[in-house]
């Protein structure tokens, strides 16, 4: 319309689409000193209609998909000691073999899928992938690490069909996807057994999806749009259930998702029911599946991680009874007068009510009661019954010095808890601030006979909390009955408050202490030997949600205790700050001259050129925003569109994926910035062409593309031999250090 | 959001060059039937063409008659006596005016004393106690005390707090009206803010608040008469409301930080306010950048400007020494008259003796004393420590390596980087020491114990041995006192000396952790020389050097990172410290002072802060409704009220989110005070919205409408004018005033209360003074 209008040799007028914006806008060539871009970009558009899916085409994949193969899988068996964190993760993948539960803070897609490369390398599950020690030969580790690097050589061909449906060229996406093989860092993390190669696979997959759905964003609700959004769906459960920076696929995808909904919301008489229709389908697609990919991943983990470890002890008493070998399932069940129990906090991190014949040294000075995390003698309680529910009208006129009443602990009961190892009592003061939660009151033990047991501060009345269903008969028993324990002196209930004792005098152990929001304690262990043992776990009822949520937390918590200390140099980790212009490479395995030495170090040209293009293109934006409001904007609305929303798209992804790494406080290191640079890649991919095409003729064009392609080949075989191993001493391989942070030679902050 | 001032429909002034239909009258962009994509529909129809011709930025203009100067003066004159009745009561240091009080008496005798607020308010405070003719001699030392018997000129010092929160009155009479409403909305506003107890309150007493909102409020309305200049720009009185604007932004900013919050506000007002003008084709760009220009100029360099120069005043009248001064770096305290002044050999030698300091933290000098270390995994030899104040413990000799000497019949031999020497620590004659031992505190596996070690007849061992490192010089570099950063590496174990900032336990006297640590980083392992003397070398001519004064921006420098650190640290427990969720509702007030029948404590106007929060949420619903409207293409015009009531009060509520909104993001301890700006804003959103709600109703109805909410106003300001200006009341009024349980007043004051009855003529130590221990 517009090429007719200027035919015609009239100004074209401005035109609103039916979203309410202007489709085209009178353009001056220079307007007061803003100006214009050429309207270079329709340029393209011949040549991107053509070829797509033709032969030549899927055999130039063909080709790429080869170089990928010989990069990734190139000498892959050479080191063949266990290296960097294969310790951690091929000794998960072997869990998965032998059956053992084991707990880490990443989900365990990735980690399943080595477990399944053990399984086909032929791995019985009894190495134990110590870091630096040399691979048993029944450890198949190379074709466990080619089966690992199958997922960085995906990489390659998925680049190149994102590429394409954004509309690049066929030689600019072989250009992208040329970068993507030829990045150092991507290379040798996908060499190892490691969750990276992975988590850049799934993230490439969501990438290729999204280019897709955008794709097909005009024909909604065709069966090659159905397609691209599950596809989409499913994309997002793999990364997710790979590492949780997979979350930020899922917020370029979400952010993807609102602004169409926002379009189509602003589109006048669009009937309310196919809006709807619109938002059914994405939440479906986009929320359910992934959340249900995710949750299999969990129920697939539980389901073959049948045997009891000490690292399941945080998970619900339901589930660790259900466990192979577990030590707890066998107990005598009805707590009585005499049992001896140990009693487990719900609040994590505080473990056993515990006693030692340590005293405060402030307070009241009486002995110690804290939390304790491991089993021993100390946290042992008798519990004695002073007064039966209901055998009372008013807990003051209950003595303290009451016999024992034998017979079994119920709901209501008034009891008394003796230290066993000291001979104390459980003692509530309301008279003193707890140690460390000044808001609290104390809890100390008391000498047994002494005056202080005499008094009413021992007694403590049970109130059991939503028990077992199948143990709710109003006693307490082991591990299904939880409680709180109320003092008769009022509000005053025990509680767990996440605060640590000071090191030197409570040797960094929980406080306990009591207040009017008591926490939940469980019987964990019961020893009585009047009482047989019987098998408690056909009491106990689990629920998938409830492991699924219990676990998640934990993980949460233990990501977050993650934390680097500022004042300490550690070779291995570095600043997000750092990353995009690649400051401090990392030295993945040990430097002496012998040893086989990989350093994780990126084509500095992708890099650079990447973090370069990615920042300067917010002004870029700014730049056209300006330019759009006063009119001035040389481009046909449509054409600019189709530029900017696959620029945007791509940069988000960079920006999504690298932006929240500034705000966690847990140790960050460079490989965490790999998912943001393959997104930048693609962005560099993409703007070389575009910005390159608005101002040269393409032969100029070509000609930039190949000398990006040689440069990058050369610098990537440049820094080859730190990718794939340099066995002799470091100081004979010369010219590797392009910026002096650069810890090739010598590790310049270390002591 | 809108944020542009409106046109009054009525007044009719708009702007020349502009076509200016209003989005009310302009005729909806018709659309025919969609052909988009995502409908599945593939007919395509026609598409209407309009041109695109931008909204330009709707103002009011307020040309001031006559009787707008009557009523101005009008609301001046209530306002001051509101503020000024019974200033004098009560004759005793209420709440924060121990801070406040205390702090002009240092202007008064100049000396330095530090404080998390900037210096404007409390030097305006001083000026007033000057001019009453206080001496600085009172120290407002507890709450309670009494200001006769010291013969303190209070009431003129809290005549300024009252005098400036009188004047906001008539400055909302005239941001109202210069936002385009009648005189009787306006008169609405000012009545609203005139009787609001809280805003009363805090400007009948020293405390920084009262100024804090006065210039808020000028910063604001001289915004709004800025924006009634659009198509004036750059005249003469276009300049001066910008430039206004910049300067009530600078002294607001320089009461306190709180103020900061305006920079968002007339931030994005501007931002908005550019963008119009990009839009407009008759501005050429660099018309364009010169507006740019200007609002640069005005609002960021002018604010910035006058916050320094605040600072300046503040630090040419505080330039003695004072005790408060120990916390500042060593270039500050020289810098002040009085202060230690640190003059020391410049070179070092084996055998100097010296007293080093930690360079990038501001805890001390390396220590040791005749104590052992007593925790668990130590080794029980001495205690070495970072300590704050300057003893003869703090000194250390230099000598050689272990078992090394050096040749000293040549004169003193230098000290040089990559030395490898130790440190004897002069008074107990210990060599500074590290093994494998933990250190009290860090429990990580790469922290090792620092002690002092030897005893007579033993020449040590080969762990006494520190290497010297010159940070950022060659090898070899002589070591100077005072410019030489440097760092001590253990040779044995390769770890640096390492100032941890751990509080050691009471055995070790509370001073501050030192370590030897693995792989540390330098920032907190460096280390300088502030003395250094060769017992050898007496000659008057060896060079010395000296800490280089800090200049006046280093000193503001330091002093506001000091400020912001000890705001980042303010975590009390302060009973009547409140959270911002329990701010808009008036959860509770604070308690500021009571006795002799009478109770001081802080609260609003209910009716006025329920009606602002109420008001508030009207607009956003119908933001929201109207927003989804628009999309659908369902224009409501509200009467033809809309662009105004959306310019004004959309500024106000922006205004109102960004001085309230951020507070949630702050972890320090917070007072309810801290919502006067913000109430501000909401109660000029209460009143436009009265305006829109009564503009279509009769005259005589919009009247009684005004009249009778003035007068449910006036009976809320009556029933707590009691706490507001301590006036004598009874137990059984006070109980009957507690309208919402939460109010703790403590009726115990009042007349038939306990502690009314026992109260002694001293009111030195009240159980509600003691309560009010004030922090802020």
């Amino acid at each position: 319309m517009y090429a007719a209008a200027e035919r015609r040799g009239k100004k074209p007028a401005i035109f609103y689409d039916q979203r309410g914006t202007f489709d085209e806008v009178h353009l001056p060539q220079r307007a007061e000193g803003f100006s214009a871009y050429p309207l270079a970009a329709e340029r393209s558009e011949k040549q991107v209609a053509q070829g797509a899916g033709r032969v030549s085409e899927r055999m130039l994949v063909g080709l790429l998909t080869l170089l990928a193969v010989v990069t990734k899988l190139y000498r892959i068996g050479r080191r063949s000691s266990v290296s960097w964190d294969e310790a951690h993760f091929g000794k998960f993948g072997a869990k998965y073999i032998n059956g053992t539960f084991y707990h880490d803070v990443h989900p365990p897609l990735a980690k399943m899928l080595v477990g399944l490369s053990e399984v086909l390398g032929g791995h019985n599950g009894t190495f134990d992938f110590k870091g630096g020690v040399e691979y048993p030969s029944f450890v198949n580790y190379s074709f466990m690490r080619q089966f690992n690097a199958l997922f960085g050589i995906a990489l390659t061909p998925m680049a190149y069909i994102t590429c394409r449906q954004l509309r690049l060229p066929p030689a600019f996406a072989t250009m992208a996807a040329l970068f993507v093989t030829l990045d150092n860092a991507i290379c040798v993390m996908s060499r190892f057994i490691l969750l990276d190669a992975p988590l850049l696979a799934f993230t490439g997959l969501s990438a290729l999806a999204l280019s897709g759905l955008y794709r097909h964003r005009k024909q909604p609700f065709t069966e090659v749009w159905w397609q691209w959004l599950f596809g989409t769906g499913v994309a997002l459960g793999l990364v997710a259930s790979a590492k949780w920076v997979g979350m930020f696929a899922v917020a370029l995808v979400g952010l993807f998702t609102i602004g169409e909904l926002y379009e189509l919301f602003c589109v006048p008489r669009l009937p309310v029911r196919l809006y709807v229709k619109h938002w059914v389908a994405r939440v479906i697609a986009l929320i359910a599946v992934p959340l249900c990919i995710y949750a299999l991943c969990f129920k697939i983990h539980f389901a073959l991680l049948s045997r009891y470890d000490n690292s399941a002890n945080f998970m619900p008493m339901g589930f660790q009874t259900k466990l192979r070998g577990n030590p707890i399932s066998r107990q005598p069940y009805e707590i009585e007068t005499g049992s001896a129990v140990r009693l487990q906090s719900h609040v994590s991190g505080t473990g056993y009510l515990h006693s030692h014949v340590h005293h405060y040294p402030l307070g009241s000075m009486r002995q110690q009661v804290t939390g304790y995390g491991y089993a021993d003698a100390n946290n042992l309680w008798n519990i004695e019954r002073r007064a039966a529910a209901g055998t009372f009208d008013n807990a003051a006129d209950v003595s303290a010095s009451a016999a024992p009443i034998a017979g079994p602990i119920g709901h209501g009961d008034l009891i008394a808890l003796h230290h066993n190892s000291t001979n104390t009592y459980l003692y509530a003061d309301l008279g003193f601030e707890a140690p460390v939660s000044k808001q609290h009151r104390e809890v100390s033990a008391v000498r047994a006979g002494g005056s202080e047991a005499a008094r009413r501060n021992t007694l403590w009345r049970v109130e059991i909390v939503d028990p077992e269903r199948r143990m709710d008969d109003g006693h307490l028993h082991p591990l299904g009955t939880p409680m709180r324990l109320h003092s008769v002196l009022g509000s005053c209930v025990l509680l767990s408050s996440g605060e640590r004792l000071d090191k030197n005098w409570g040797w960094g152990q929980a406080e306990i202490a009591c207040g009017s929001r008591g926490t939940l304690w469980t019987i964990e262990r019961h020893i009585n030997k009047n009482l047989d043992s019987i098998d408690l776990g056909r009491f106990m009822s689990s629920s998938f949600v409830r492991d699924f949520a219990v676990l998640n937390r934990q993980m949460w918590l233990t990501n977050n205790a993650l934390i680097p200390d500022h004042d300490k140099h550690n070779v291995l980790e570095s600043e997000p700050i750092s990353w995009p212009f690649m400051q401090y490479p990392m030295r993945m395995v040990g430097w002496d001259d012998k040893s086989i030495k990989y350093l994780e170090i990126g084509n500095p040209l992708l890099w650079w050129g990447s973090a370069f293009l990615c920042l300067l293109f917010p002004f870029q934006a700014l730049y056209w925003l300006f330019c759009w409001r006063r009119r001035v904007l040389a481009w046909r609305l449509s054409a600019f569109r189709e530029y900017f929303e696959g620029a945007t798209i791509l940069w988000a992804g960079w920006f999504l994926h690298y932006a929240p790494f500034f705000a966690m406080g847990r140790v960050t290191y460079l490989h965490h910035y790999l998912p943001a640079l393959y997104f930048g890649i693609l962005f560099m991919a993409y703007q070389i062409y575009h910005i390159s095409s608005w101002y040269a003729a393409p032969r100029i064009v070509n000609f930039i593309m190949y000398m990006a392609i040689a440069a990058v080949v050369f610098v990537f075989w440049w820094f080859s031999p730190l990718t794939y191993g340099w066995d002799q001493p470091i100081s004979k391989l010369r010219g590797m250090e392009w910026v002096s942070t650069w810890p090739v030679y010598e590790d310049k902050l270390a002591l | 959001m809108t944020v542009e001032m409106s046109q009054a429909a009525e007044q009719g002034h708009r702007p020349k060059g502009h076509s200016m239909s209003s989005r009310g009258k302009k005729s909806v962009p018709q659309v025919s039937k969609g052909d988009h994509p995502a409908t599945g529909d593939s007919k395509a129809g026609a598409v209407e063409i309009e041109r695109f011709v931008p909204e330009p930025a709707y103002f009011a203009r307020w040309q001031v008659s006559s009787s707008d100067w009557m009523l101005l003066l009008f609301v001046s004159v209530v306002a001051l006596v509101v503020r000024c009745y019974r200033l004098g009561v009560p004759a005793n240091v209420v709440f924060d005016e121990v801070h406040f009080g205390k702090f002009a008496g240092r202007y008064l005798n100049q000396t330095y004393f530090f404080d998390l607020h900037p210096p404007l308010a409390k030097m305006m405070f001083a000026l007033a106690g000057k001019l009453a003719g206080y001496d600085g001699i009172f120290d407002f030392k507890s709450i309670g005390l009494d200001y006769h018997a010291a013969g303190v000129p209070y009431v003129g010092m809290r005549l300024m707090p009252a005098v400036l929160g009188a004047l906001t009155v008539p400055l909302t009479y005239a941001t109202s009206r210069a936002c385009g409403y009648k005189p009787d909305t306006s008169l609405m506003a000012s009545l609203l803010v005139c009787v609001e107890n809280g805003l009363v309150t805090q400007s009948r007493l020293m405390l920084l608040d009262s100024p804090l909102v006065f210039f808020t409020v000028a910063t604001v309305f001289c915004w709004t008469m800025f924006w009634t200049l659009q198509d004036r720009a750059f005249s003469a009185k276009w300049w001066l409301w910008l430039a206004m604007t910049g300067a009530m932004m600078g002294c607001a900013m320089s009461c306190k930080w709180v103020a900061l919050f305006l920079i968002p506000l007339i931030g994005l007002s501007t931002v908005h306010d550019l963008w119009d003008k990009i839009a407009d084709r008759t501005l050429s760009f660099s018309g364009w950048a010169l507006h740019f220009g200007a609002r640069a100029l005005a609002l960021i360099a002018l604010p910035l400007a006058v916050y320094i120069g605040w600072f300046w005043v503040h630090f040419s009248v505080l330039h003695k020494h004072g005790p408060d001064a120990i916390a500042l770096t060593p270039e500050f305290q020289a810098a002040l008259d009085g202060g230690p002044q640190v003059t020391t050999s410049r070179d070092v030698f084996y055998g100097s003796e010296i007293r080093m300091r930690t360079t990038n933290a501001r805890s001390g000098y390396l220590h040791s004393h005749l104590h052992p270390w007593k925790h668990k995994e130590g080794s029980g030899q001495q205690q070495v420590t970072i300590y704050s104040f300057a003893d003869a413990n703090n000194l250390w000799t230099i000598e050689p390596a272990y078992n090394t000497t050096i040749d000293q019949s040549q004169g003193p031999v230098p000290v040089r980087s990559g030395d490898v020497l130790r440190l004897r620590h002069k008074a107990t004659g210990r060599f500074l020491h590290s093994h494998n031992k933990r250190p009290a505190l860090s429990t990580d596996k790469h922290k090792f114990e620092i002690s002092g070690y030897g005893f007579a007849n033993f020449s040590g061992d080969s762990n006494d041995d520190f290497r010297l490192e010159i940070l950022d010089a060659p090898e070899a570099t002589s070591l100077q006192a005072i410019s030489s950063r440097f760092r001590l590496i253990h040779t044995n174990l390769n770890c640096a000396v390492y100032n941890s900032r751990k509080k050691l336990p009471k055995w070790a006297f509370g001073q501050i952790e030192v370590n030897c640590m693995h792989n540390c980083m330098p920032r907190m392992s460096t280390w300088h020389i502030e003395h250094a003397r060769h017992p050898n070398i007496t000659s008057e001519s060896v060079p010395t050097v000296s800490y280089k004064p800090l200049g006046l921006l280093g000193k503001i420098w330091e002093y506001n990172r000091l400020m912001a650190e000890s705001n980042e640290n303010l975590k009390g427990d302060h009973p009547f410290a409140a959270r911002p969720q329990a701010w808009p509702w008036l959860r509770r007030g604070t308690a500021y002072w009571g006795g002799y029948g009478r109770v001081i404590y802080q609260l609003g106007n209910p009716l006025v802060w329920w009606g602002a929060l109420g008001s508030l949420a009207v607009f956003g619903l119908l933001w929201f409704v109207l927003a989804i409207l628009d999309k659908r293409r369902v224009f409501l015009q509200l009467g033809g009220q809309r662009r105004q009531y959306f310019s004004s009060a959309g500024f106000f509520t922006l205004a109102w989110l960004c001085h309230y909104l951020p507070f949630f993001l702050m972890p320090r301890e917070l007072f309810l005070h801290h919502y006067f700006p913000a109430l501000w804003m909401a109660i000029m959103v209460l009143a436009f919205s009265l305006d829109l709600f009564t503009c279509r109703l009769s005259p005589p109805l919009r009247m009684a409408i005004y009249v009778a909410v003035a007068a449910c106003v006036l009976h809320a300001f009556h029933t707590f004018s009691y706490i507001t200006f301590a006036r004598v009341w009874t137990k059984d009024a006070c109980l009957k005033a507690k309208w919402l349980s939460t109010w703790d007043i403590d009726c115990e004051h009042a007349i038939g209360g306990l502690k009314a009855t026992v109260q002694s003529a001293s009111a030195n130590s009240t159980a509600a003074g003691s309560l009010l221990a004030s922090s802020s």
